[in-house]
């Protein structure tokens, strides 16, 4: 559904430099630091940038020349205004009726009942947990097939960010085929959320895993200086030097807990290769 | 197209009521003053016109393009849209400008001459359109910073015209440019060219728009 093939597009102080792939029927974590890419990755996608060098391909076309009918398959969170500090959801419902051939307006007004968007507020009064969930449900209102999400659940307390979640999840039930992007810093986001995850550092992939990967063969090896001295190095993908001695990332983590049964070995988690991946050497 | 227009519109609604008040004041005072040149009012109203649409166009790169440009909009449908609301909010301020003609003739006791009222001031408000064309091509290529040193540019350039007036009114060039005020169907000929101008503006705002990066 998405390929980004060498995609390479220079800054004055960040280049970005990524290949990746969105099937249909996935959802895909973007996951890294601010100031990391994810941002310019989703502006890739959704043709806002264009590129120095490689491709970029959504539904087998240059985003770039999209026409609005294409654009209609696209549902987006990114940040900014939305669609001007005096507009009011219900402004939203009028405009959004013109733009989009499937919009659901009754969806769309039943969902704001019960996230208590009020309808009638401009959107610079709306707090900012408000108006993340008013950027959601635009994008999921008119019957999309991709949705682009670039921190959707920023700003927002852990139970709103859990019905933002569910919102989405009811959403990719209603059709196997729907795929999603959703970039973020929070992990556990990602990890209950996401069946594979891009961590991108500098703009560059550093790792592109499956999360059920991640969660059953990951592990995070706590070896004093003598049994890193010792264990196989072949498997170890990241390590830290902590207090105690050394926290190592493994991709098999059944393999040491078979051949080293002294040592702690700890499941993966996303949190933790995240730290071992950017903290660690 | 609609949904941009629909977009403006509805911001356009939430703002044009300061703009109307003012009108409204202004065209009292017009009214009320005896022997006021009433041609005066309907420049100010064109112009007021102006400045209610201006908002509209500057918005979306002051909020940042992006989210817009995800939305079934393109390089195209985005600038003719705002072409033509501009070009409405003009026709707007064209019926508010005679009706406050025609009273302000009426209040003076005077037979309006309605060809004379219809037309008259009619090239400012094709001026304006080609303004705001020229506003939005500024910020889509330059951002809306532009809009200031346009502004900035445009008032210098009267400035100076106007101390060259004072200081050298006998100059033969102040003359001629003075002259073209009174030059037979200038209004025709200035509305000629400010929707030439709106044209070539319209086309350079879709091609700065086709290459912009969000």
């Amino acid at each position: 559904m998405v390929t980004l093939n060498n995609f390479r597009k220079h800054y004055k102080d960040f280049d970005l430099n990524i290949s990746m792939q969105i099937p249909a029927g996935t959802v895909t974590g973007l996951i890294g630091r601010n100031g990391a890419g994810k941002s310019t990755t989703i502006k890739a996608i959704l043709g806002l940038i264009n590129p120095d060098e490689g491709e970029v391909c959504v539904f087998d076309k240059n985003p770039r020349e999209f026409t609005p009918r294409d654009k209609e398959a696209i549902g987006t969170v990114i940040g900014g205004n939305l669609l001007g500090d005096f507009i009011t959801a219900e402004d939203t419902i009028a405009i959004l009726r013109k733009m989009y051939a499937d919009f659901d307006e009754p969806y769309f007004r039943a969902q704001c009942k019960a996230l208590e968007l009020p309808l009638e507020k401009p959107f610079k009064d709306l707090s900012n947990g408000m108006k993340a969930r008013l950027r959601v449900l635009i994008a999921i209102s008119h019957k999309a097939r991709l949705l682009v999400l670039d921190e959707p659940t920023a700003g927002m307390d852990v139970i709103a960010r859990s019905e933002i979640l569910d919102l989405l999840r009811e959403y990719l039930a209603q059709d196997g085929e729907r795929s999603v992007l959703i970039s973020s810093h929070i992990s556990s986001d990602i990890e209950g959320f996401c069946d594979d995850v891009y961590l991108i550092e500098r703009g560059e992939i550093v790792l592109h895993e499956d999360t059920d990967t991640i969660l059953g063969q990951y592990g995070v090896l706590k070896l004093s200086e003598n049994e890193f001295r010792d264990v196989e190095r072949q498997y170890i993908v990241a390590c830290k030097k902590e207090a105690y001695g050394y926290a190592c990332l493994t991709k098999e983590k059944q393999y040491f807990v078979d051949n080293y049964p002294g040592i702690i070995v700890e499941n993966g988690s996303l949190d933790s290769t995240i730290i071992l991946m950017l903290g660690g050497r | 197209m609609r949904g941009v227009l629909e977009k403006d519109f509805r911001s356009y609604r939430k703002t044009v009521l300061l703009t109307l008040a003012l009108v409204v004041l202004y065209a009292a005072f017009c009214c009320l003053m005896p022997g006021f040149d009433l041609v005066h009012s309907v420049l100010f109203v064109g112009w007021m016109g102006a400045v209610a649409a201006v908002n509209e166009v500057a918005d979306d790169e002051r909020n940042g393009y992006a989210f817009l440009m995800t939305l079934p909009v393109d390089a195209r449908s985005y600038v003719l849209a705002k072409l033509v609301y501009v070009t409405t909010v003009q026709v707007h301020f064209w019926i508010l400008a005679r009706v406050t003609l025609l009273v302000g003739t009426l209040l003076d006791g005077k037979k309006p001459d309605i060809p004379a009222l219809l037309s008259k001031g009619l090239a400012l408000h094709f001026g304006m359109v080609a303004l705001l064309m020229l506003i939005l091509t500024f910020v889509i290529k330059f951002g809306v910073k532009s809009i200031l040193y346009l502004a900035g540019g445009l008032v210098m350039l009267v400035c100076v015209f106007c101390v060259l007036v004072v200081t050298k009114p006998d100059a033969n060039w102040v003359d001629a440019l003075l002259r073209i005020g009174r030059f037979p169907h200038i209004g025709i000929y200035a509305t000629a060219a400010a929707i030439i101008a709106t044209a070539g503006l319209t086309r350079l705002a879709v091609h700065f728009m086709r290459n912009k990066e969000f």
